[in-house]
């Protein structure tokens, strides 16, 4: 195996993994990306080692391909495994993964979250992009080819992502694939030149063939040079639609990206949105309202593993909105939007719309969350909203909840969670006997900065003693940090569990005067929070965020805790904190009570959870990878043994000794090449392998028993000569080790001669066995 | 005349214990022969060397290169340091065969016919010029010189031992020539060149051969009845099988490779096992080892092998593919 295919090795598989990097970006969790690691380097290590051993090169990709497969199917469907064996269960629990695939990314937008079948789906196909940049980067020696599915694997993400890729996802994978070409155009061109040289003029031939080959790469370079900046400068200067390729990001025009319009995906990740800090302005609005509401987006009920999802029209649902008040109970006012630019369907107005007047478009209101949809994006719209502005007293005389634009989605608290939500809830609201109440007393409990943290890095996910990520909500109560989405969550979620109707709005904080009366929303304004319902007065807003990126309580959700039975706001925190202990202590007190997750698992659990069958089939796995590493030392190792005990005579066992001695130094660099004597290896090996006066006598005593063992009368040599050569061996290997570059000592370690030749030499002697057989 | 047994490639078979080769013996004749010999020639201890070696080892000894680098005075000088029969032949076209061999001649006197033997009859024949001779000739001194007899008239004389032919050949002109065929040369068991030599040595001899040669001071230091000792004693070292082994794969690459039209005859491997124990005694080993036959490979192969045309194309020299061949064929045993 020459340097080259290391190198071009290595560069395939770094190609793969940089073009495989951007698909980070489409998922929530980057726990995949370790195991694209380990798989490519699984199918670069393979591809070095079978090249190694075979000229075939179908049979290269066909042991990549099956060792490959197969440790994917071992570490996600090990537990159908019998015998270490794949069974038809495996063909199920892998068609069953890819389902789960299927349903996710139906499901979700990019990023979407990550499980064991996204993974699985993932990692095969990074397994088959890497094969088959490996198999024609290095195994057929043409990586021009290899930049297709290199090309392949990015577009997967550029096709599926939300917003533009930035340039350094393109860049780093053609960097690497332009180093292979070059490389393997220099390691061919020099080929010709050795191949030409003759005897007389190799000197002249090899500076000529460095010249010619100096000038041939130094147009390469100047050609793809010349191609980049072209690819740079062109775009530039041309007129275009936004955004220019290359320079502000490749693949498509995002929906947040820097210029064009803001949307709102399905999943309703406001974390980007927040934390890009983007202050392109949303819309501009003018308002006949003294205090200005937010601006909701739209409305869900519906949460799933961890996400907020809008589902699609469907199921029992209403024809027509349930009427507002009468109008004597609420009063209205008119917003006026002007430059907008959310993306269509939606439109951003205050909750709830009584009526909307826009041109050029055909709109609706959503019969269940009131959202305004319209066909096309509009600039400037106008609408009517109600302040319903009930009082408190009222609203804890509210009967119990029944409309029909409440639906079973309203109440439901995902499984994973209910038991800690309905403890949660039960202590916060402890002594509160209504529904206000018990809201109040969830918001204000949330909104004790002393408790939680405004925060928009979550930090590591917490996991549970499995190892899985913990239910967001579960999270939630542990960490106790989070942005709007975690609290609203929270509190939609504790006042489902006390019977309320709860569910999430999206949309955005009121925005900043602009000075003429003109409010200016921006990007970084996008906010979230609970809608809960009461009888009579419907979904009313309240605001469980604290923190200075938060809307104001609405006054029904202040003012009620006036006239609450636990007091003012205070007294409310107070009450609740002494009634569910601090919170610090909480934490500790409650998980001690929750069954799933026990605080102190004995010790015979902690280790028979270390044994689950994934777990073995993964050591099994690492057990194989590592055999398969060292297979060259150990076949080494075994030949040598097998060797010493094949020797009958004192000659065989001098022999041995010396044929150990020769591979070894063959190994190191030092080869015996054929036809000479003993004499001048010794010479070879003393020069060479510049051994000191102590090993080169040792070196000439070597040699001089072996002369004699060799060419002398068979019984003049005595079994001293034997040990003291064995002694004299080591010593000198010893000595020859120190003086090579680390590089060749595990090189020698790791691919001995002697093992890699009884490897490629096995085809032809088992062939011979069976022709004699 | 007595029969002698030159021990050719007897000692295979043997037991090994009682036949030690007397190492004092050779190395003691060796010593006073090569000294009194680089006394002559001076400034070529390879070539001494090798002669010594081709005495030692029973051989005959071609000795080929451009006149008057001292081809004749190294085999006069080899000759005198011997105490025993010397003859010298310089070869001519009209040379015959009954000049070389000898002629029944009928005796007046006796009235019966009396053989007079002819110049081959000595331990030590210088044949000066060998390919001036007619094939003939040439024909008539290498049978001999082979079967160590002379048959004249239905009668067979033994030659007496040590029996060793050192001739000389010129490779330039050649005109009025007749080389020595193939199959002839192969009865030499080495061809030695002289080589010009270096500058020193060449002061030297200017000054030493100004008044009167050195030749005419040497006198012997050896006799004949010593000799026959010492080529009974080389017979005896030890060469083991992986030594044998490898003499054969090395004549047996000679014929298979593509750079000879004909390779090493089975005489040239006995040759050069014989020579190459003499070689190895003269080192002071009763045991054979590959250098020993690597170092003869050369003066003992390339006479006898004919180039192929490539090689003949390519301006090589067999003795240049003989070294090749040393370098191809692995030393046995074989490493793997």
């Amino acid at each position: 195996m020459t340097r080259r295919r290391w190198r071009i090795t290595l560069l395939a598989s770094l190609a793969t993994l940089a073009a495989i990097f951007p698909i980070t970006s489409l998922f929530t969790d980057t726990g995949w990306l370790s195991e694209a690691v380990l798989v490519v380097a699984l199918v670069a290590g393979l591809g070095l080692a079978v090249r190694g051993l075979t000229r075939s090169r179908l049979l290269v990709v066909a042991v990549q391909v099956v060792v490959t497969a197969y440790v994917i199917l071992a570490r996600w469907t090990g537990d159908s495994f019998w015998l270490a064996l794949p069974t038809p269960t495996t063909v199920e629990a892998a068609n069953s993964l890819g389902l789960q695939a299927l349903d996710t990314i139906q499901r979700y937008s990019a990023p979407a979250p990550l499980n064991d079948g996204v993974t699985f789906c993932l990692i095969v196909a990074i397994a088959a992009v890497a094969i088959a940049v490996d198999a024609m980067a290095a195994t057929w020696r043409s990586p021009a080819a290899a930049g297709l599915p290199l090309l392949t694997a990015y577009l997967i993400t550029a096709a599926n992502g939300q917003s533009a890729l930035a340039l350094r996802f393109f860049v780093v994978p053609v960097v690497l694939w332009l180093v292979m070409l070059h490389t393997t155009a220099r390691a061919q061109f020099g080929r010709w030149g050795t191949a030409s040289a003759n005897e007389q003029s190799q000197i002249d031939e090899a500076a000529h063939d460095r010249d010619a080959l100096r000038s041939f790469t130094a147009g390469a370079l100047k050609l793809g040079a010349v191609g980049i900046v072209a690819a740079l400068l062109v775009p530039a200067i041309t007129p275009h639609f936004p955004p220019r390729y290359l320079t502000e990001g490749l693949g498509r025009s995002g929906d947040g990206g820097g210029e064009g319009s803001v949307g709102f995906n399905d999943t309703l990740d406001l974390a980007r949105s927040l934390n890009n800090q983007n202050q392109s302005p949303v819309l501009t609005y003018t308002t006949t309202a003294f205090t200005r509401a937010p601006l909701r987006v739209l409305a869900t009920s519906y949460y799933s593993r961890g996400q907020w999802l809008v589902v699609g029209q469907g199921g029992n649902r209403p024809d027509n909105p349930s009427p507002l008040p009468p109008a004597s109970q609420r009063r209205d006012y008119v917003l006026t939007v002007t430059d907008n630019t959310l993306a269509a369907p939606r439109i951003a107005a205050p909750y709830p719309v009584v009526a909307v007047a826009m041109e050029g478009t055909p709109w609706t209101i959503d019969p269940v969350t009131r959202d305004v949809r319209v066909g096309k994006s509009v600039a400037d719209y106008r609408v009517t909203y109600a302040d319903l502005s009930p009082s408190p007293p009222e609203l804890r005389q509210s009967g119990a909840p029944d409309s029909p634009d409440i639906t079973e989605d309203d109440l439901s608290i995902p499984d994973r969670s209910r038991d800690l939500v309905q403890r949660w809830s039960d202590d916060v609201t402890r002594g509160a006997d209504n529904a206000l109440d018990r809201a109040i007393a969830i918001q204000t409990h949330l909104r004790d900065t002393a408790r939680y943290t405004y925060t928009l890095d979550l930090g590591q996910q917490p996991r549970d003693a499995e190892g899985r990520l913990l239910e967001p909500i579960q999270a939630f109560y542990q960490t106790r940090r989070g942005y709007c989405v975690q609290f609203a969550t929270a509190m939609i979620m504790m006042a489902r569990a006390q019977g309320i109707p709860a569910r999430m709005a999206i949309g955005f904080l009121p925005g900043v005067a602009s000075g003429d009366g003109h409010y200016i929303v921006r990007a970084s304004d996008a906010h979230a929070w609970p809608e809960l319902y009461f009888q009579g007065y419907g979904w009313l807003r309240f605001e469980p965020t604290p923190g200075s990126r938060s809307g104001t309580p609405p006054p029904y959700a202040v003012l009620g805790a006036g006239g609450a039975p636990t007091g003012g706001g205070r007294d409310v925190d107070t009450g609740s904190a002494s009634g569910g202990a601090t919170s610090s202590r909480r934490t500790l007190d409650l998980p001690a009570a929750e069954g799933p997750a026990p605080q102190q698992p004995s010790l015979v659990g902690s280790i028979a959870s270390v044994f689950t069958p994934r777990n073995l089939v993964t050591a099994l796995a690492v057990l194989v990878g590592l055999l398969a590493a060292f297979v060259m030392p150990i076949t080494a190792w075994w030949l040598r043994l097998r060797r010493r005990r094949a020797a009958v005579t004192q000659q065989d066992l001098i022999e041995a000794e010396w044929q150990d001695l020769t591979s070894h130094l063959g190994d190191l660099g030092l080869t015996a090449p054929d036809g000479v004597t003993l004499r001048q290896l010794r010479h070879r090996y003393v020069t060479d392998g510049h051994l000191d006066d102590e090993n080169a006598s040792a070196m000439s005593r070597v040699t001089a028993t072996l002369e004699k063992s060799r060419y002398d009368r068979p019984e003049r040599t005595s079994p001293q000569e034997a040990i003291r050569l064995h002694h004299d061996i080591q010593s000198i290997r010893r000595q020859v080790g120190r003086t090579r570059a680390w590089k060749t000592r595990v090189k020698g370690f790791l691919w001995p001669e002697a093992a890699v030749s009884f490897w490629r030499s096995l085809p032809d002697r088992l062939f011979d066995l069976r022709r004699r057989g | 005349m007595t029969t002698t047994d030159t021990g050719l490639g007897t000692t295979a078979g043997r037991g090994t214990t009682a036949d030690v080769a007397d190492l004092g013996l050779i190395h003691d004749v060796a010593d006073r022969l090569m000294g009194a010999m680089t006394s002559v020639i001076e400034g070529k201890p390879d070539v001494v060397r090798t002669t010594v070696t081709v005495l030692f080892a029973g051989g005959h000894l071609l000795i080929e290169d451009v006149p008057g680098v001292g081809k004749t005075m190294l085999a006069k000088t080899l000759a005198k340091s011997i105490d025993a029969t010397v003859r010298r032949i310089q070869f001519t076209p009209d040379l015959l065969p009954s000049d070389v061999t000898g002629v029944s001649i009928f005796n007046q006197d006796a009235r019966r016919f009396e053989f007079r033997p002819g110049a081959i009859f000595a331990n030590v024949v210088v044949g000066d010029e060998i390919n001036r001779a007619s094939p003939k000739t040439q024909s008539a001194l290498l049978e001999s010189m082979e079967e160590r007899q002379v048959t004249v008239d239905g009668t067979t004389y033994t030659l007496q031992a040590p029996f060793i032919v050192m001739a000389t050949q010129n490779p330039i002109e050649m005109e009025g020539t007749y080389p020595l065929p193939e199959a002839q040369r192969d009865r030499f068991m080495a061809r030695i060149s002289m080589g010009y030599p270096s500058s020193g040595a060449e002061l030297d001899l200017l000054e030493s051969h100004g008044a009167s040669s050195p030749l005419d001071a040497l006198t012997p230091v050896t006799d004949a009845d010593t000799i026959n000792r010492v080529v009974q004693a080389v017979a005896h070292v030890h060469a083991s099988p992986a030594v044998r082994q490898y003499i054969v794969d090395l004549v047996a690459r000679s014929r298979s490779t593509s750079a000879l039209r004909l390779g090493a005859s089975p005489r040239a491997g006995l040759h050069l096992l014989r020579a190459a124990r003499a070689y190895a005694a003269l080192e002071g080993r009763d045991h054979v080892i590959p250098d020993d036959v690597q170092v003869l490979a050369g003066p003992v192969l390339a006479h006898r092998l004919m180039p192929s045309s490539e090689t003949q194309l390519a301006r090589r020299t067999t003795a240049d593919v003989v070294t090749d061949l040393l370098r191809q064929v692995p030393v046995p045993p074989a490493a793997r």
